[in-house]
Parts: structure tokens; sequence; C-alpha cells
């Protein structure tokens, strides 16, 4: 019986999967998927989820055992210890984006901008947009150099 | 100096070690004694730190392993079932470098050092890499790392096997000797390891304690007999006496009369059954047997499951009677 | 800090012990002077063309964003067996049951790797010294390469233990370790069917184009910061990987 209800639970994980994976792959147009299919693979997906959490249902016993015993709360402080980790580590990557500090080292400060330019900059007063138009090989000159222009005008 | 109180372990649903509870005084050597997989291990693990419990607490020299690891571990030395060498280093390398992790200062590294390899007799490989030794010069460098720190405390699990009958009386004087400065836990499931060297043995099965006691009571109630229990309506004659005249028996106790009924507790021999011909005496002297089984001794249980073989010694015999 | 040290020189004395090392060492040294020859010969030719015939940025800063290929190979060798190996032998068991800190035994792994990939770098130091000897480049920007490279080893070598920290099997670190650090590697090219946040967030993650600005001699905050924070959380979920193992069984 036991063996029956884990070989379901591996079924619906593996429909999942599929299903998942049929979705994004469209989505992302890397396979061609019809409208059709993708409803199928929406109700397979469903399909597998409502058979895991059959199979978790079914082994509420060792999941009751589990929460209460030390390891469930070891395991859930380690989780939000990650959680909390990451959070704070976000947060201060974005700061940081947004307050950098940068130093040129180059004889030539050949990647900053002339004096003259960062006085212009930093004395704007409204927001400027600059809309660039080129092949998205050519992208990378003007991206570095509006991010200069973005930096000196803070 | 040890002291364990209500200490489970538990692996998901399997208990490795259920509500054990012990302690060891200052200069004693325990002996932690069971079958393989009883959770002798589990507990010097849970003991040494390096596995939390699941419920209950350990001590080792006044501090709680979980609470206050460091200096628990400061105060013990641990030589786990497999010596943990690393197989590239030499000898004198390894334990300098156990020395340092120890905590023992540069200074007295190489002095601590020195003593240990000649405590365990490992000085003539000091400059072998330890991948390159016998199964005995590992057991005995791993006991040298265990003794750098001269520790309050030392766990030593299963510290004779694998070793040859020479090195093993030289490992059980070193452990003898060892006692009265340090508190020992040794772990082991043969049993004349645990008269000749502890003063106190834990008996450990299925995660349970079975029995605490010193080796001496231990053994008399192993080298005890068989034991029937026996209940008879003699009609008035003397069923003690009689019985206890039979071949193979080796006493006979009364241990109740009432009512015309005798109640006998009868010993024989051990590995000999007696049963059919104590029925048979009862029968033929046209007594009343009301009720003949063997009286369990729990212990005995246990050691019936132990294989109990000393190296050079032969096999103890295997008693015939299977309890019923 | 004494203990941390104790287990940097083990871990080191263990690398020179085995082939591992002069693997690492060899493979770097042929591959690196490899590029360093090929792209030497296409500088001497005129290279590019077009603006200018600065040594800095048409040889140095090629060679070295080329040679970061070489870390997606040699890493993996350097971590595998940081964890994995003292599990497999019982070494671990010698480890947590000292009076050492898990923090100590992870940064001490973690300066034992870095001290390997940083002798590997010193390496390419005599390509440096021949072209400073003959040449005239910017020592700065050279500088700040060697940085980001460091840095950017250290985000890799930190993951690398993770990975090691999580199995008993040195070849499945190692190979788990490789793909990781593949899929870092193209998340540029992941990130291009992203929608327009998707793709700023995983373009932020993506390790190599930090180091874009260190190899031009910019040293910028946002990049240490992104560096040094990936290193840090690497470190720390090794240090919930090893605890968590304890009381897992």
């Amino acid at each position: 019986m036991t063996r029956i209800f884990n070989g379901l639970a591996w079924i619906g994980t593996a429909i999942v999967f599929v299903a998942a994976a049929v979705r994004i792959l469209g989505w992302a147009d890397v396979i061609p998927v019809s409208a059709r299919l993708d409803q199928y693979a929406m109700y397979a997906s469903w399909a597998g989820l409502a058979l895991v959490v059959l199979y978790s249902l079914s082994q509420w016993r060792q999941i009751v055992a589990w929460f209460g015993g030390r390891n469930a709360r070891y395991g859930t402080l380690a989780g939000i210890s990650v959680i909390v980790a990451l959070g704070i580590l976000v947060a201060i990557n974005y700061v940081s984006v947004r307050q950098n500090k940068r130093w040129d080292l180059t004889a030539n400060q050949q990647f900053s901008l002339s004096d003259q330019t960062a006085k212009l900059l930093g004395d704007l007063k409204t927001p400027v947009k600059f809309l660039v138009f080129e092949q998205a090989t050519g992208f990378d000159r003007f991206r570095n150099r509006l991010g200069g222009y973005e930096y000196a005008s803070r | 100096m040890i002291e364990v109180e209500h200490l489970t372990k538990r692996y998901g649903s399997f208990t490795a070690v259920d509500d054990i509870s012990f302690t060891v005084e200052k200069g004693q050597i325990l002996g932690f004694l069971g079958p393989n997989g009883a959770g002798k291990t589990t507990t010097m693990r849970v003991l040494t730190g390096y596995i939390p419990a699941t419920e209950g607490r350990a001590r080792v020299a006044g501090f709680d392993v979980v609470e206050q690891p460091i200096q628990a571990k400061r105060r013990t030395g641990y030589l786990p079932e497999t010596p943990p060498l690393y197989t590239d280093m030499t000898v004198r390398d390894y334990l300098l470098f156990c020395a340092r992790i120890k905590g023992i200062g540069r200074g007295d590294r190489v002095t601590r050092v020195n003593a240990a390899m000649d405590r365990t007799r490992v000085a003539d490989v000091a400059e072998r890499h330890c991948g390159k030794l016998s199964k005995g010069y590992r057991q005995r460098v791993g006991l040298a790392q265990a003794l750098l720190n001269n520790p309050d405390v030392l766990i030593l699990d299963e510290p004779t096997a694998g070793l040859d009958p020479k090195q093993i009386i030289e490992t059980r004087k070193l452990i003898k000797d060892l006692a009265g400065d340090h508190t020992v836990i040794l772990s082991t499931h043969i049993l004349p390891e645990v008269s000749q060297t502890c003063q106190r043995v834990v008996i450990i099965n299925k995660g349970k304690v079975v029995a605490v006691d010193t080796p001496d009571n231990l053994t008399s109630r192993l080298r005890g007999s068989e034991s029937l229990f026996l209940q008879v309506d003699a009609r008035g004659a003397d069923a003690a006496s009689e019985l206890g005249a039979l071949e193979g028996v080796t006493g006979v106790t009364v241990s109740e009369r009432k009512d015309g009924l005798t109640a006998l507790e009868v010993n024989s021999q051990t590995g000999r059954d007696i049963r059919r011909d104590l029925a048979a005496a009862v029968v033929n002297r046209g007594w009343g047997l009301l009720e003949l089984r063997p009286m369990r001794m729990s212990l005995e249980d246990v050691f019936l499951t132990l294989t109990t073989i000393e190296p050079d010694a032969p096999a103890a015999p295997a008693p015939s009677t299977e309890a019923a | 800090m004494s203990n941390t040290l104790a287990i940097a020189h083990k871990e080191l004395k263990g690398y020179f012990a085995s082939p591992i090392a002069y693997i690492v060492l060899g493979f770097f040294a042929l591959m690196f002077g490899f590029f360093f020859y090929s792209l030497l010969l296409f500088f001497d030719r005129g290279g590019m063309g077009g603006q200018s015939v600065n040594v800095n940025e048409q040889l140095i800063r090629p060679v070295f964003l080329n040679a970061t290929v070489i870390f997606l190979f040699v890493l993996p060798m350097v971590t595998m067996r940081t964890y994995a190996e003292e599990k497999r032998s019982g070494t671990m068991e010698l480890l947590l049951t000292a009076p050492l800190t898990d923090l100590q035994i992870i940064l001490g792994k973690f300066l034992g790797a870095m001290g390997l990939f940083a002798s590997m770098l010193a390496l390419s130091l005599i390509h440096m010294a021949v072209i400073f000897w003959r040449g005239n480049p910017e020592p700065l920007p050279v500088l700040t390469t060697y940085l980001g490279m460091l840095l950017m080893g250290g985000c890799f070598v930190s993951l690398g233990l993770l990975i090691s920290s999580l199995t008993r099997n040195q070849i499945v670190a190692g190979m788990a370790t490789f793909g990781v650090f593949l899929m870092l590697w193209v998340i540029n090219w992941i990130a291009s069917f992203m929608g327009p946040t998707t793709q700023q967030v995983l373009n932020y993650l993506s390790i190599t184009d930090h180091l874009d600005d260190f190899t031009k001699g910019i040293l910028d905050t946002k990049h240490l910061v992104y560096y040094v924070s990936f290193i840090t959380f690497g470190l720390f979920l090794t240090a919930r990987s090893v605890d968590t193992e304890r009381w897992r069984g």
C-alpha cells in the first residue's frame, strides 16, 4: 500500500515538473507550444500537485511527529536565519548600487568624464532622459558612458 | 565527572538511544557493554559533542556538551571506532596538528606530543605517513591523539578492536593505568575486557539501559545457572531434597509452601536441559506436576544475544535451553 | 585565530601532498601561457586596430578575461575535497569533537583554498614581469585586475565549499560545483530570455560582469560590496549546512 502511495508521489512530482517545463519553455519560445498543449500542461500540473498533496496527507503521522521534534525547531531556525541573512545582503547591495563610489585608476582617466562634463552634469537641476538607438551589440559603449553621466550627476 | 540524563537520540522514526541515564565518578572506568547497534557509539558521539541529542542532557566535567561545547571538548579526549587520521600526514605532523587544534600552546606542543607518543609506544613510526600504518598502530596513534590535552575525560569507542592479543593486553593495561588521573568511558562488546578493566558497567541493548552494576555482580548473576520454576503437589513428601538428588541438579530452593502445594526454584548446570528428567521424576513419584517453566533472567537474555568471543579463547558454549 | 590558521595550514599541506596542487598549478600555467602567447602575437601584429596601442587595454585585460575561464575548471578541483573527503575518511569527527568552532573550520578551509588559488594566480606574475620589463603598461589597472580576480575566485571557492559540505563523495561535489559555476557563467545569456526587471537582477548577479570594471582599472564600491556579500553568503550557507548535518545524522 505504501509503495503505491510512494509511486503516486513520484509520478505526481514528475508530472508537475514536465508540465511546468512545457509551459516555461513554451513561454520563452524555446519550443513551439500550442495553446491547447499549454492548457493541458496546466491541468496536468494541477493534477500532479493534487497527487503530491494526497501523498503528503497519507504521511500525516510522520509529519506530525517530525514537527514536534527538536530537529524541526532547529530546521526552521536555520531556514529563517538563511532568509534573514539573504534579506540583509540584498538590502545592502541595493543601497550600495545607488550610493557607490568610483575611482578611475587609469593613467589617462579614460573611463571617466572630462572635468567640464562632470561639472555640467553636477549642476543639472532637472532629470534628463537619453534615448539611444543602436544595434544590441553596440550598446555597451553607450551604457558605460550614460552610467558615468548618471554617477557624475548625483 | 560525566552525567547523562534521559538521553534520547532519534533519527527520523528510528530510536538509536532511548532515555538512558547514568553517571561516572571522577577517576572511574566505566564500561559500556552491548551488542553491535545497541547505541554505544551514538551515546559516545553525544558525549563528545559530535551529535546533538534529541532529548535529554549530557555533562562532561561539569559543562553541558550543547550549551558549553568548547569548554567540554577541551576536557575531553575521544578515540572513535575508526581512528580519525589524515592519511597524507606523518604521525608527528598529525599529532602536532591535533595538539594545536586542542588549544595547546606552541611551547608545550612538542613535549606533549612526545609524551603521548611515548605513552602509546608509537615513537618509532613518528615519521611514517598515517596512511601507511598497520591497524594496531593506527589505533595507538588515535589513542595518542586522545591523550594529548591530558583530558579529564577519555571516551574510547572499542579501543581494542582489531588488535592482536599482545596489543590488546598492552592497551588494557594502559587504560587501567590511566584511571585515577582520568575518568574513562570505554565501549566494547567483549565481556572479559569489561571484567578486567572496568570498575562499573552499563549494559545497553537496543538503545535502552539494561543493567548498571560492577563487573563482579554481573558475572555472578551470569555464571549462575539455568533456573526452572516448578510447582508440584508433592502430597506430603519433601520435594526439595528428593529433587535435589537428581542428576544434573545443582540446587533446589523452596520459594513457597501453600495449600499443600510447593513452589520450587530448581537450578541446573549451565547448558543442561533437565526439564524432561524433572517432569518424569515428578510424575513417576505420583506427584501432581502443576507448572514447569524456565525462569527468565533478563540479563542472561541480553548476553545470549551477544557474541562474547575473546579473540584468543574458544567460543562460549551456546546454552541449549532456548527460552520457551 | 590560531585555530583558523592551523586548519588553513593543514589544508594547504594536504593540497601540496596530493597531485591536486600540481595539476591546478600546471594546468593554469599551461593555459595562461597559451592565452598570453596568442594574445601577445595578436597584439604584436596590430591587434584590433583602431584607437589605441594601449598595452593594458589590448593585451593585459583580454588575457586575464580569458584566463577566468580556467577558474571554471580548476576551482571545482580545489574545493571538492574540502568537506567531502573529511566526511568520508572520518576525520570530520576529529574536527567536530575538538574545541573548534564551526566558523574557525570554515574560515580555515576557505583560507586554505584561497591560498592555493592565490599561488596559482601568482604564476601569472611571471608574464606580467615580462610585459613590465619590455613594455610600458600602467601598474594600477593590473593591481585592480588581480584584486577583482581574487574576489571573483573567492566567490567560486565559497560556493565550492558549500557544495562539498553537502555530500560525502568528492566526485559528486566536483561535478556539481562545475555545473553551478557554469550556470553562473552563462547567467547573462539566460537573462536575455527574461523580462526587463528579471534581466536587471540576473545581470547584477553575474560574477563575470562585476569583474569588468576591475580589469579596466576602475575601483567601484558596488562591485566590492557584491563580491564580499557573495562570499559571506556562501560561507554562511556552508555554516548552516555543516550545522544541520550534525542533527540530521
